[in-house]
């Protein structure tokens, strides 16, 4: 019994190509924009939070300026002495206020905070800041140069490679510079069943592949991504919803879908 | 009693009681001690143990002292004039708290709902995984073996952001140099 089983398994081996495929993503860089519901509820919060306070020192010294201010007013209709008074009041609040909007103002014309450069190239990094992107290759098989409808990366299993180092050998492959990612986990989280056309079948002797996603996120603040030019003929990073319209094979779509968590 | 056995008695008595100083006590090196007057002494023991116990009653009241917390102490400055920051009583409307009871609703209800996703999501992924291993075991038991291994390395994971704008290209943060305020307790 021990024996046969053991038999089955290696000759199951034989037939089937284990391959590791990897699904890297851009975490998103910027937050998503608020909800209506989260929205209305932010603002109704900070209404009765403000409600039920108490005043800080900042306010007391506005309330004390506009005191301050009225007294000045009051004085000079009565054409008295101002110097002392002036003393006494400094700077006031509003006079901070001014210097902080001009400021602000300041850098917002340096650098643009409120306007993000809309990207719109599929292979740029810095597309859909506040979305998750997936990075999808056609890629270069075999002598021949056969290349891949849109597939996630993958490579295939080397003999004496645990299944993770070939994930990281995938990801030092297709890209063409330094590229830091960092895979997680040891155990990939899907697989999916692929059988090989009848030909290759004969040709070779094995049934299909067994394709087992991991997945690995890139470093932060990483901006440019390069391919391989050798191993990939073309790239792109993808929403979820792009990856479901430019993928082939719902099976194929359905079992890295959970890499897709948002 | 005649003679003979007295005498020997006295020979047996003065050598029991024959008693030699240990040399040592009397040595010139020796600081000789003094006498010390037994009120003396335990006046001295008695003020001994005092220091001793009020030590231990320092030790004691300063261990039972937690770390104070700065949010929870009462700010005594901004207390004395406490009577001048109260706002202005608001008269909340019915339609106001209306409107805030069925926002606050709707709220958690999104948030059940994220929680409900995020659960189903976590039960099809682990479902999803133990599918992937049991395959792997089939093709390959050292690669499953290898897969099943934990990653130490991968933890801990520190992500930082997202945040509301993103990073400034080629930014230059102004020099200044960084100190450290945390209190040491």
């Amino acid at each position: 019994m021990h024996l046969s089983s053991r038999f089955l398994g290696a000759q199951a081996a034989q037939k089937w190509d284990i391959i590791a495929s990897v699904v890297l993503s851009r975490p998103p860089v910027i937050a998503p924009k608020m909800l209506e519901i989260e929205k209305r509820y932010q603002k109704l919060q900070l209404e009765e939070e403000s409600e039920n306070s108490l005043m800080n020192n900042y306010e007391l010294k506005t309330k004390q300026d506009q005191k301050m201010l009225a007294r000045r007013e009051q004085l000079l209709k009565e054409g008295k002495e101002l110097s002392e008074l002036d003393e006494e009041i400094g700077v006031t609040n509003a006079v901070r206020e001014d210097e902080w909007n001009k400021k602000a103002e300041e850098l917002q014309k340096r650098y643009n905070f409120s306007k993000i450069a809309e990207e719109t190239d599929p292979k740029s990094l810095s597309r859909l800041l506040d979305r998750k992107l997936v990075l999808i290759v056609k890629q270069n098989f075999g002598e021949k140069k056969y290349s891949s409808p849109w597939i996630l990366p993958q490579m295939k299993n080397k003999e004496g490679e645990t299944l993770r180092q070939t994930a990281e050998r995938c990801i030092g492959e297709i890209a063409g510079g330094d590229l830091s990612a960092s895979i997680s986990g040891n155990a990939p989280f899907s697989v999916f069943s692929h059988k090989y056309p009848k030909p290759i079948t004969q040709k070779t002797g094995q049934i299909g592949a067994k394709i087992f996603f991991y997945t690995a996120n890139l470093a932060q603040n990483t901006t440019d991504f390069e391919a391989n030019k050798d191993d990939v003929a073309d790239f792109r990073w993808v929403t979820r919803e792009e990856f479901w319209s430019t993928v082939p094979g719902k099976e194929y779509r359905n079992a890295s879908k959970f890499a897709f968590l948002e | 009693m005649s003679l003979l056995s007295n005498f020997a008695k006295l020979v047996i008595k003065s050598q029991a009681q024959f008693h030699q100083s240990i040399p040592s006590c009397s040595s010139v090196f020796m600081k000789r001690q003094k006498k010390i007057d037994p009120e003396v002494a335990k006046q001295r023991e008695a003020r001994r143990r005092k220091r001793l116990e009020k030590e231990i009653r320092q030790m004691q009241k300063h261990s039972k002292k937690p770390k104070p917390v700065d949010e929870l102490t009462l700010d005594v400055k901004s207390a004395k004039n406490i009577e001048e920051r109260y706002r202005p009583k608001v008269e909340v409307t019915i339609e106001k708290i209306d409107e805030r009871a069925i926002s606050m609703k709707e709220y958690t209800r999104s948030r059940n709902e994220l929680q409900r996703l995020d659960d189903k999501w976590i039960a099809g992924v682990i479902a999803s995984q133990r599918k992937a291993l049991n395959e792997l075991k089939k093709l390959d038991p050292k690669l499953y073996e290898s897969a099943i291994q934990p990653a130490p390395g991968d933890l801990p994971l520190i992500i930082q952001g997202p945040s509301l704008t993103p990073p400034i290209k080629n930014y230059e943060a102004p020099d200044g140099d960084y100190i450290d305020t945390t209190r040491n307790w």
